[in-house]
């Protein structure tokens, strides 16, 4: 046996193709579409309900968010208390999203006690009851949470980041304060489901590993018409004008570190900006490799992270960094993060370090359809952009073909930073 | 069932492997039998700066993150008070880039003061950002200083302060590496879709020459015998109150340890679980309420944590938890009910292995408590309780001389 070199290391197997799995496609007799991933080593099942009824479709402040939370708070036949009790002594979870977008509500069980769980699951969803003693408790402790993120600088600097890209009262920005959660009705909570919650603004996905008579179960429950919601969608919420870039500062007394949000909006993910824009962020700040980790957390020690990201909702799109960083060098934090954003206009990334990115992301994409459950999450990402598990295949596409000079133009397009809003708490 | 074989390399690296063929990746994990637990009292929080220094380079490879990054794969660490655990995430194909990434920091770390001086102000920024520029964020250190006199549970993983952080150095780094980053202290787990003869031959070749140190003798002091119930008072710019409570309870392995854990879940786990029901939705004395075991090898805590909802005083949700605590020591839990709790951690079980990553940090954990088959078999531990059990063990814990309890106000 030769000697063992130590320091090249073994020769790295580049990702060129993914063997990307389908979900089989079918629909409940009541035309509900479903996706199953039949997978998994385990007999468990993860039952996702999403319905178009997030913040984009609401008439009052904070009612969609309340409506999902507070849909297994009582039905016509039984109380919060029995409806928890069922669930606990199921061994099941029933856990409610209220989103920008969508809201769902996504059941965890063994396989075994779907069939018990289903008749349960669908009193739920048909014969919520919305009591007024629980939007109560309700209220009162979302209030209790309300006041504790409001001491959070990082919470606050989401706060005014979101508001100042999209003004106040935009669903994809508004912040529920106390007036809002004050004025939440029995009434408004009803009218969000009876709106949003029908058979026909519905989608199913079944994943984990279960036998072939789990969906026929499913059917027999949910795929029938009588459910009383009858979805009728008020007018789309009009676009935000784009606002001109703002920099605001907060002090708070006391703080340790700053909180600072920089970003702006960008072209929404149908744009053909948008995927390649993906891969710049990833440069930039997207992985533990990224320039930003590089160079404020790794050369300086400024914090223990910095991240950029893209927050992709249906009709817009958003890009920010994100870090918090001790109070002495607040300015120079800020100052490296310009200057990060300068250099990607300036110059194209070297092609080593884009070499790497897409190595990197490439790997990546592998763990989106790694496991049954993985391959549900990203489906309900891709689905809520009417998208199907081929755009995976796309994503790695792009990311093979994407070149230095479209990094750099992107760069100049949407990252100069006289366009950025800046916010800094703390 | 997580099926797994295990060996042993001559330098005493123990090595577990998992097939899992059904997922694109490989997981590679190294667990380090060492945590804060191990520390001097006058420099805590070095376990988890250390852990910080792992990825700064070993003899041949300048930076840890890059090559794996270049593999397509993803990594990270975490220390807690008994352990230290390393793992990586990768494509399958690349599975060796981790291995030959893995061997050369337990072969021989690079060290170097710069890296030191950047690496103690990055755990300084963590330090601020999830412990003290945080509302609560500082809990944990009240509560293991007054439940602990003696046993270095006393002091978090992050450290008592920053100024323990700042006394750290190069010899320190130097010594600490020598005593517990070896072969024989060490254990090292690879699944996924990866085969036995494999990992056998990666294993060997990689991890094979490198030398055993010594062994780890351990002599951590035992918490004396509580006499008598603690309190502690604090006052903080928080929104709420808020009231934790703990008692002392036992070792990792012990029988009582399941009991204590299902206690935890009788009184919390989920929403028709008793201190929901009775402090939360019934009483409305509590906003959040929660309990829970510390899960510590050693003498763990099992403890109880809520914040007040508004108007209500510490001694009301004082008496509260305590009759709640009361009826676990004076009534057996109901058949169904047991049964109910048993359904719950029987699905989290299940739904707990459906991950490769997360099976590979069980097997290594387990096989650091003597028998890696366990993450199979410890199941029947928890669904083979009784009543009787739980009622014994509530008992014995529940005692006030036991208790310790921080009461955290919210200034005005």
């Amino acid at each position: 046996m030769s000697a063992l070199n130590r320091l090249a290391g073994p020769e790295i197997k580049p990702i060129s193709s993914l063997d990307l799995p389908q979900p089989m496609r079918s629909q409940l007799d009541n035309g509900i579409p479903v996706f199953e991933i039949n997978s998994g080593a385990q007999e468990v099942i993860q039952l996702d309900l999403i319905f178009n009824a997030g913040r984009w479709f609401e008439k009052n402040k904070g009612v969609s968010t309340a409506t999902a939370n507070l849909l297994k708070e009582g039905s016509a036949k039984l109380t919060a208390r029995e409806i928890a009790e069922k669930l606990d002594f199921f061994g099941a979870s029933l856990k409610p999203t209220g989103g920008f977008d969508r809201s769902s509500l996504t059941l965890y069980c063994t396989t075994g006690k779907l069939p018990e769980i289903l008749p349960l699951l669908k009193e739920i969803l048909t014969t919520p009851e919305f009591p007024q003693p629980e939007i109560d408790l309700y209220r009162k402790n979302k209030l209790q949470k309300l006041k504790l993120n409001l001491e959070k600088n990082d919470f606050l600097a989401q706060k005014y980041f979101s508001e100042s890209l999209y003004g106040e009262d935009h669903p994809y920005a508004y912040h529920t304060a106390e007036p809002d959660l004050k004025a939440l009705t029995r009434e408004a909570i009803r009218d969000h489901y009876r709106s949003n919650f029908g058979f026909d603004n519905c989608s199913i996905i079944l994943s984990g590993r279960y036998q072939k008579g789990a969906l026929e179960s499913v059917n027999s429950y949910l795929g029938s018409s009588d459910w009383p919601a009858k979805p009728s969608k008020p007018a789309a919420t009009p676009l935000a004008p784009v606002k001109p870039p703002e920099r605001k500062k907060i002090d708070k007394k006391g703080s340790l570190q700053s909180a600072l949000m920089i970003g702006t909006r960008i072209c929404p993910k149908d744009h053909p900006d948008y995927l390649p824009f993906w891969v710049l962020n990833t440069l930039l700040g997207g992985y533990f490799g990224s320039r930003l980790m590089s160079n404020l957390r790794e050369a300086r020690g400024f914090t223990y992270g910095v991240y950029s990201s893209i927050s992709a909702h249906v009709n817009e799109a958003y890009f920010s960094i994100a870090t918090e960083v001790g109070t002495a060098v607040t300015k120079a934090a800020i100052d490296e993060i310009y200057y990060e954003l300068e250099r990607l206009e300036k110059e194209k990334p070297d092609k080593g370090e884009l070499d790497l990115v897409k190595k990197y992301m490439s790997g990546q994409l592998l763990t989106k359809i790694d496991g049954p459950f993985n391959q549900a999450q990203t489906l309900k990402g891709l689905l809520l952009h009417d998208l199907d598990m081929n755009h995976v295949a796309t994503m790695l596409e792009c990311i093979q073909t994407v070149s230095r000079d479209q990094l750099q133009a992107l760069a100049a397009k949407y990252l100069d930073p006289s366009k950025m809003t800046e916010i800094v708490v703390g | 069932m997580i099926a797994f074989e295990s060996f042993r390399l001559d330098n005493g690296l123990k090595v577990i492997v998992h097939e899992d063929p059904s997922t694109p990746m490989a997981v590679l994990n190294v667990l380090y039998q060492v945590g804060a637990r191990d520390e001097a009292p006058d420099k805590t929080g070095f376990a988890h700066l250390f852990e910080h220094l792992m990825f700064e380079g070993s003899r041949h490879i300048p930076q840890y993150d890059e090559p794996l990054q270049q593999a397509g794969g993803e990594n990270n660490a975490f220390t807690n008070n008994d352990y230290t655990n390393y793992y990586n995430v990768v494509p399958a194909q690349n599975l060796e880039t981790a291995f030959w990434l893995e061997s050369d920091r337990m072969l021989d770390l690079a060290f170097s003061e710069s890296s030191l001086d950047i690496q103690k102000k990055v755990v300084s920024e963590e330090f601020k950002e999830n412990y003290l520029n945080q509302p609560y964020g500082d809990i944990w250190h009240y509560l293991r200083e007054l439940c602990y006199t003696v046993h270095p549970y006393r002091w978090p993983t992050i450290g008592l302060n920053l100024d323990h952080i700042e006394k750290i150095t190069l010899a320190d780094v130097k010594a600490f590496y020598t005593s517990y980053y070896h072969p024989a202290n060490a254990i090292l787990a690879v699944a996924g879709k990866v085969s036995a003869p494999q990992v056998r031959e990666l294993a060997e070749k990689w991890f094979g020459d490198i030398p055993t140190g010594p062994v780890v003798n351990r002599q951590l002091p035992r918490e004396p015998e509580q006499l008598k119930a603690r309190s502690l008072t604090v006052e903080k710019e928080v929104p709420v109150d808020l009231i934790m409570k703990a008692f002392h309870m036992s070792d990792r392995l012990d029988d009582t340890y399941y009991h204590a854990d299902m206690l935890s879940d009788i009184l919390s786990g989920g929403k028709s679980s008793r201190l929901y029901q009775a402090l939360v939705k019934d009483e409305k004395l509590f906003s959040e309420v929660d309990a829970y075991i510390s899960g510590s090898l050693n003498e763990g805590l099992f403890v109880i944590e809520g914040k007040l909802a508004e108007g209500v005083s510490m001694q009301q949700a004082d008496e509260a938890i305590h009759r709640e605590v009361d009826q676990l020591m004076e009534r057996q839990v109901g058949e169904r009910e047991l049964e109910k709790v048993k359904n719950k951690i029987e699905s989290y079980w299940r739904f707990s292995h459906c991950n490769t990553l997360s099976n590979t940090i069980q097997l290594a954990y387990w096989e650091m408590l003597g028998d890696a088959d366990m993450v199979n078999r410890e199941i029947d531990r928890y669904l083979q309780l009784d009543s009787r059990d739980l009622m014994e063990t509530a008992n014995h814990m529940f005692h006030s001389r036991n208790l310790s309890t921080l009461y955290y106000h919210a200034k005005n």
